[in-house]
């Protein structure tokens, strides 16, 4: 294949992180089918960095930051579309993470990408510092400067209440 | 919470990059939440969406010198070939407000043919740049009316009324018609499969992936003459 996978491996990374991405997908944008669009992007950006993904040394990091940048994109331009409205096809969902969607969605017009995925990666995978900092790849010192920063913008959304 | 294992070290366990380690063998909680994630892997594995995302995959990876939309329309060929179809008469709901799908013969629209009527399926789009209209009978055999033998979805013009063809005769017997609308290719044989499956199981059929908006008609004998 020219992607660089034999179909045996791409069948095996299929298998074993397609689940999980699916599940972080649609955890923030709310919809089964938009969820598996997601994962099909997010292989498609693995399968043209086939060999760098080969070479990581913490691989669901990369899946984690690949997955959450794929989704917030999709919910943004859902956003655009769509205005805001609500974000979920299913009726089990849990409020709080409709709440933190629906956040995240407010964010989007304002935050730059990288402090949108810190609060994703916060709000609603309720990630530690450290671990928030290996996804993206900087120092905790940092991601808690910018999660204060989220916050401040935050509460601004909401009139200062928050 | 920054005592136990993130999601992310879990997952990490799940996906058997890690060891469950010291902490998992020793926190109930932890362990719970492991079982929880892998029960939730196993059945996102067994969703309908979960090989039909493969499948769309490995089409784009194993062709890439193609444009992405190119292998659906192969099925415009298809197009030529004259499929009869029975379908019953009509009792027409739309489902949702923007697209629709109708009967209409000789541009007339037909709600109630009868049998050995001939009439021609017609979409509203909506906007949407691809449909693909599948149908089930009372028991339970699923078709795939437009494209006719087509292996995805067809092109749809972006025109508000759509007639497509060829032309079904209509034979007794309730028939359930889908049209689906999308923006790219959905695959006929996992639509068919997901139609297939629900239709058994009394289910709705499940949205599928990709699919932006539908249209449904139930179609239920006349009264006879």
């Amino acid at each position: 294949m020219a992607s660089g996978l034999e179909r045996p491996e791409l069948r095996a990374l299929y298998e074993r992180y397609a689940p999980l991405i699916h599940r972080r997908a649609f955890r923030l944008v709310g919809r089964e089918a938009e969820a598996w669009d997601v994962v099909q992007e997010v292989f498609r950006m693995l399968l043209e960095k086939a060999d760098s993904f080969r070479g990581e040394a913490q691989p669901m990091t990369f899946i984690y930051r690949i997955t959450t940048n794929v989704a917030l994109n999709a919910l943004r331009h859902r956003t655009l579309r769509e205005g805001p409205g609500p974000v979920t096809d299913d009726p089990g969902f849990e409020p709080g993470d409709v709440e933190a969607r629906n956040l995240l969605a407010a964010l989007g017009r304002s935050l730059d990408e990288q402090s949108l995925q810190i609060a994703a990666l916060h709000f609603v995978d309720g990630l530690t510092q450290d671990d928030i900092g290996e996804v993206v790849g900087l120092s905790r010192k940092t991601v808690g400067k910018k999660l204060d920063s989220v916050r401040q913008q935050a509460r601004a959304l909401s009139g200062g209440a928050a | 919470m920054s005592e136990h294992l993130s999601d992310l070290r879990l997952d990490e366990v799940v996906a058997g990059l890690q060891a469950p380690g010291s902490h998992l063998a020793a926190c109930d909680t932890c362990t719970q939440r492991l079982a929880r994630l892998r029960q939730d892997a196993a059945a996102r594995r067994a969703a309908p969406g979960f090989e039909w995302t493969y499948q769309r995959l490995n089409a784009r990876a194993a062709a890439p010198a193609d444009p992405w939309w190119s292998w659906a329309l192969g099925g415009l060929s298809a197009l030529a070939v004259a499929v009869l179809v029975t379908l019953a008469p009509v009792d027409v709901n739309r489902v949702k407000a923007g697209a629709f799908l109708r009967t209409e013969s000789h541009g007339v629209v037909l709600s109630t043919p009868r049998p050995g009527d001939r009439v021609t399926l017609v979409v509203g789009p909506a906007g949407h740049r691809f449909a693909l209209v599948l149908s089930a009978t009372d028991d339970h055999a699923v078709e795939q009316l437009w494209p006719a033998g087509g292996p995805a979805s067809g092109p749809v013009p972006g025109k508000a009324r759509v007639a497509l063809q060829p032309e079904f005769e209509v034979t007794p017997g309730r028939v359930r018609v889908w049209a689906l609308f999308s923006d790219r290719p959905l695959l006929a044989a996992t639509a068919r499969k997901a139609l297939e499956e629900a239709d058994r199981a009394g289910l709705p059929l499940p949205r599928l992936p990709g699919e932006i908006e539908r249209a449904e008609w139930v179609l239920t004998p006349a009264d006879p003459p």
